[in-house]
C-alpha cells in the first residue's frame, strides 16, 4: 500500500484543482485543503480541468503554453479517479435539482463518505444540504 | 532318326482322342511329316526315303531342342502339352517330363493376374503372334511373346507354340519409363531450362525444350516449338547482338556462354544464363546443339545492391574523413572563439555601461558556437540526447556522491536561491527522458535522476545570494586538480558537443581566489546560451542571454571565494549557479533579470570522470544533468543469492554486473508521486498567475450542459 492510501480521502472538484493547477489567488489555499488527503474525483473532472484550462488560455493567448504545461503537470497529481453509478446520480440529480455533474460529485462524496472540497458555493451549498 | 529319349513321352496321338496308329510309333512327330497315302516311290527310293526322313527328323529335333526359345507342342483338341524342348524347361522350371503331364491351363498365372491373357486363350484362338502371360513351376508369371502355328496331322491337331520370354525386356522397358519419368520431374523442378536445337543453314531450330519453360518463362514448350521466331523475338533488343554470338561460338568452339535479357511471356524482362555445348557424331559432324538457360534476374539485382553498398561505403569513408578533418577545424576554432566570447563576458560584467557592440560581439560568437557544436557533433557521429533532471536532486547527489570522495576538510558549497521544492521526477517525466546512451552497451548513461536527497527544497540547496559562510550540509567538493569544465553546451534536445572553455584568465583567477589548489571547483562557466524571457511568451526564447554560474568548494575554514567573485558574480545573478537557481523561481526573478530558465551548459570533473550538464527543464526551471559512474561493491553476499543473481543474469543475457546495475537502476528510480504543494511550486516557477475564473468556468459548463 503506498503512503497515498494511507491518507483520507476527499472528494475535490474542478474548482479546487483549478484554482492549485493555475496559481488563482486561491492556489495556497487549495494546496492547503489537499495537503495529506487522497483526492477523489469522478473522471468528469479532467474534462472541467480541460475546459477551465481552455477558457484560460482563450483568455489571455500569450499564456496558452504555460496554462498548457500547468495543465499537463496537474494531469500527474495523483487523483484517483471514479465512476458512480449513472442511475443513482440521475436520482440524485432529480431529487436536488442539481445538474448531473455536481450530482455525481455529492454522490461520490456521498458513497465514500469523504468531505467535498469545492470553491464552488453552489456545490458546498448542496453537500452540506445533503451532508 | 535316333529314336528321342522322350519317345516314351512324344507320341502324339492322345490315347484319349486319336489311334496312335496314326503316329510314327517312335517319335510321333515324324507322323506330323509322314503324310499317311503319299506315295513317294516313284521319286525316290525306299532306303533313300528314309535316309532323308530320318536327316529331316534329326534336323527337327536338333533345332527343337537347341532353340534358345522355348516350344511347346500342344494337342489343339485337349490343350494338353505334347512335348516341349529343353528351353522351355528352362523357362517354366519344370522338368520335361513334367511339361507332359501338364495341360496348357495349368500354366496360366494365379487367379487375379489380369495383366495380361493367358497361353491357354491364346492358343485357343488361332496361331500368330501374340503376347501372354505364363507362371512357372515357382509360380513366377512370366510375360512371353508367343508365336503360334497349327499342323494338323490326321486326327491329331498339333499346336506349336514358341515362346520367348520378354521379362527381362519388359524391365528394360520399365526402367526407361521410370528414367524418363524421372528426368521429366527433375526437368520441372529444376530451376533451370534445357533445350535442343536443331543445326540448320539458316541457324539454329528449338527442337524440345524442357517443361519447366512454362514456369520460368511463362511459355509452354508447344507455344515455343510452333514459333521459330520465338527465341530471337523474345531476346532484349540491346542484348540480341551477344545472343548471337554465343550459338556462333558453339559451333566454332564446341561450347558457349552468355547473359543477356529475355522477355517473360509477362512482359517483364529476365536476366538469362545461357550455355551450349555442340553435339557431334563419331566423324565429328556436328548434329545437334544442346543448352541450359537459367534465370539470373535475383542475382543480378543482388549484383546491383552490393555494387550500391559499395559505392556508399566509400562516400561514407570519404564523409568520415571531411568530419574529422571538420572535427579538427572545429576544435581550433572552438577556442577562438571561446577567448572572444569569455572576454566579451568579461567586459560586460565589469562594465557600468557596457559598449553595444559588445554584445554584438558575444551574439556573434555564440552563433558561432553553435555551428561549431554542430560540426563536432557531424564529426563525431554524436547521439546525444538531453533528459531533464532535476537540478536539486542532482545537487543533493553530489553531495552524496562527492562527500565519499573527498576528505573530511573538504567542504562543497552551493548556493541557490529560492528554488522550488524539488522533486523525483514522476514516472511520466521518466518516461520522457532522453538519455545520453552509451553506444556500445545500449544502456543509459545517467544514473537516477530521481530521488529525493538531503538538499531537496530551497533550505536544502544553500544559503542566499551573497550569504555568509557555507551553512549545514553544504556540498562538497576537492581534487588536486581542478574542474575542467568544458563540453556540450548546446540547446535543449538537440546534440552539442562543443567544448567551450573559460578564458584562461578567468579560469586561473578563481582557482587563485579559493587559495588552494585542493580547491575544487565545480560550476558553468560559459554557453548558457539561450534564454527565455519571461517578459514575451513563456515558450519563446532569445539566445541573446549568456548564463555563467558555479557552484563553489572551499576547504572548510579555508579562505572562501574571492570577494572579487562574490560581487562580480555571485550578485550579478545569471553568473553564478546559485543565482541561476534562484532565477528560477520566477517570482522573485521576473523584475530582475531576463535571463530565467533555459541554461545549457555542462561541466566535467576530471578526476571523477564525472560529467554534467544544465539545461532547462520542463516548465522553465534549471536543471543539471550529471553523469557520474561510481564503484559499489556487496560484501557477504550469501551463496544463495548469488547463484539466483547469476540465474538471473543468465536468463536477462547480461552480465553479473549488468543485472546488479539493472536492478539498482529499477530500485532507485521507482516513480514519486506528485504532491499539490509540488503543483503549486511549479506552477509559480513557470511565472503562471491566472484569475479566478475556474468557478465560473465549471458553473457554466455544468448549468449549461
Amino acid at each position: 500500500m503506498g503512503a497515498s492510501e494511507a491518507r483520507a480521502l476527499a472528494v475535490v472538484d474542478a474548482s479546487v484543482f483549478g484554482a492549485l493547477a493555475f496559481n488563482e489567488s486561491r492556489s495556497g489555499e487549495a494546496a492547503g485543503l489537499l495537503a495529506g488527503v487522497t483526492p477523489v474525483a469522478p473522471g468528469l473532472v479532467r474534462y472541467e480541468m480541460a475546459n477551465i484550462a481552455r477558457t484560460k488560455a482563450l483568455r489571455d493567448p500569450s499564456s496558452s503554453g504555460l496554462v498548457t504545461r500547468a495543465f499537463r503537470r496537474w494531469l500527474e497529481l495523483p487523483v484517483k479517479l471514479v465512476s458512480p453509478e449513472f442511475d443513482g446520480v440521475l436520482s440524485l440529480a432529480l431529487a436536488e435539482d442539481l445538474s448531473a455533474y455536481d450530482a455525481a460529485y455529492v454522490y461520490v462524496a456521498s458513497a465514500l463518505d469523504a468531505p467535498l472540497l469545492t470553491f464552488d458555493m453552489r456545490l458546498a451549498s448542496a453537500w452540506r444540504r445533503l451532508g | 532318326m535316333a529314336p528321342s529319349k522322350h519317345s516314351s513321352r512324344t507320341d502324339l496321338s492322345d490315347t484319349t482322342t486319336a489311334p496312335p496308329s496314326a503316329a510314327s510309333p517312335r517319335t510321333g512327330i515324324s507322323g506330323g511329316v509322314d503324310r499317311p497315302g503319299t506315295d513317294i516311290t516313284p521319286h525316290h527310293g525306299t532306303e533313300e526315303i528314309r535316309r532323308r526322313l530320318e536327316q529331316a527328323e534329326l534336323s527337327f529335333k536338333a533345332l527343337f531342342d537347341n532353340s534358345n526359345d522355348a516350344i511347346l507342342l500342344v494337342n489343339r483338341t485337349t490343350m494338353k502339352l505334347v512335348d516341349a524342348n529343353e528351353r522351355a524347361s528352362q523357362v517354366l522350371g519344370y522338368r520335361r517330363e513334367e511339361l507332359t503331364w501338364l495341360t496348357v491351363g495349368q500354366l496360366n498365372p494365379p487367379t487375379g493376374d489380369k495383366a495380361g491373357r493367358s497361353l491357354g486363350e491364346g492358343l485357343r484362338v488361332a496361331a500368330g503372334d501374340f503376347a501372354a502371360r505364363v507362371a512357372t513351376k515357382r509360380g513366377d508369371v512370366l510375360d512371353v511373346a508367343v508365336t503360334a502355328w497349327t499342323v494338323d496331322l490326321p486326327g491329331l491337331p498339333v499346336v506349336f507354340a514358341l515362346l520367348r520370354d520378354l521379362t527381362r525386356q519388359r524391365q528394360v522397358e520399365r526402367e526407361l519409363m521410370l528414367s524418363a519419368r524421372r528426368m521429366k520431374q527433375l526437368f520441372d523442378i529444376s530451376p533451370t531450362m534445357t533445350h535442343v536445337l536443331d543445326i540448320h543453314e539458316e541457324g539454329f531450330r528449338l527442337s524440345w525444350i524442357s517443361e519447366n519453360a512454362r514456369r520460368i518463362l511463362g511459355y509452354t514448350p508447344e507455344e515455343i516449338l510452333a514459333d521459330p521466331t520465338w527465341w530471337y523475338r523474345g531476346i532484349h533488343p540491346d542484348d540480341q547482338t551477344q545472343a548471337l554470338q554465343s550459338n556462333d561460338d558453339v559451333i566454332a568452339k564446341g561450347a558457349s556462354r552468355s547473359e543477356y535479357r529475355f522477355r517473360h511471356s509477362d512482359g517483364s524482362y529476365r536476366w538469362t544464363h545461357e550455355e551450349l555445348r555442340l553435339v557431334t557424331d563419331d566423324d565429328g559432324t556436328p548434329v545437334e546443339v544442346v543448352g541450359s538457360w537459367a534465370d539470373i534476374t535475383d542475382r543480378k539485382a543482388a549484383e546491383a545492391v552490393f555494387v550500391e553498398g559499395e559505392r556508399r561505403l566509400r562516400e561514407g569513408q570519404r564523409m568520415e574523413a571531411i568530419a574529422n578533418l571538420a572535427g579538427g577545424i572545429a576544435h581550433d576554432f572552438n577556442s577562438l572563439l571561446t577567448t572572444i566570447s569569455g572576454y566579451a563576458n568579461l567586459l560586460l560584467e565589469e562594465s557600468d555601461h557596457p559598449e553595444p557592440d559588445l554584445e554584438e560581439i558575444r551574439t556573434a560568437s555564440e552563433r558561432g558556437a553553435e555551428l561549431v557544436r554542430q560540426l563536432l557533433a557531424f564529426s563525431r557521429r554524436q547521439i546525444v540526447r538531453l533528459e531533464p533532471i532535476d537540478l536539486n536532486n542532482v545537487i543533493a547527489r553530489l553531495e552524496r556522491v562527492l562527500g565519499r570522495m573527498i576528505g573530511d576538510d573538504i567542504t562543497l558549497h552551493t548556493e541557490g536561491r529560492g528554488v522550488p521544492a524539488a522533486r523525483g521526477a514522476s514516472g511520466r517525466d521518466r518516461q520522457r527522458r532522453l538519455r545520453p546512451r552509451n553506444r556500445r552497451s545500449g544502456r543509459s548513461c545517467g544514473r537516477g535522476s530521481g530521488g529525493r536527497g538531503g538538499g531537496r527544497g530551497p533550505e536544502g540547496l544553500g544559503r542566499p545570494h551573497g550569504g555568509g559562510r557555507p551553512h549545514g550540509a553544504d556540498p562538497i567538493v576537492r581534487a588536486p586538480r581542478a574542474v575542467q569544465q568544458r563540453d556540450d553546451l548546446g540547446r535543449r534536445g538537440r546534440a552539442v558537443g562543443a567544448p567551450l572553455r573559460e578564458p584562461r584568465a578567468r579560469r586561473s583567477r578563481l582557482q587563485d581566489s579559493a587559495g588552494t589548489r585542493r580547491t575544487l571547483h565545480v560550476g558553468v562557466y560559459q554557453g548558457l546560451d539561450h534564454a527565455r524571457r519571461p517578459s514575451r511568451a513563456g515558450h519563446q526564447f532569445a539566445p541573446e542571454a549568456l548564463h555563467t554560474g558555479d557552484a563553489r568548494a572551499t576547504r572548510t575554514g579555508g579562505p572562501g571565494l574571492d570577494p572579487h567573485l562574490k560581487r562580480g558574480r555571485a550578485h550579478s545573478g545569471p553568473h553564478n549557479l546559485g543565482a541561476v537557481l534562484g532565477e528560477a523561481d520566477g517570482a522573485s526573478s521576473n523584475a530582475t533579470t531576463p535571463h530565467r530558465g533555459t541554461i545549457m551548459a555542462s561541466y566535467r570533473v576530471s578526476q571523477q570522470d564525472a560529467h554534467a550538464r544544465v539545461h532547462e527543464a520542463d516548465g522553465g526551471a534549471v536543471l543539471l544533468e550529471v553523469h557520474m559512474p561510481v564503484s559499489l561493491s556487496i560484501k557477504n553476499v550469501p551463496d544463495e543469492v548469488a547463484a539466483k543473481l547469476r540465474r538471473r543474469a543468465k536468463a536477462h543475457r547480461r552480465s553479473l554486473q549488468g543485472e546488479l546495475l539493472a536492478i539498482v537502476e529499477e530500485a532507485v528510480e521507482a516513480p514519486a508521486e506528485l504532491t499539490p504543494e509540488e503543483l503549486r511550486a511549479y506552477v509559480v516557477s513557470l511565472g503562471l498567475r491566472t484569475e479566478d475564473d475556474s468557478v465560473l468556468t465549471i458553473r457554466a459548463d455544468r448549468d449549461g450542459r
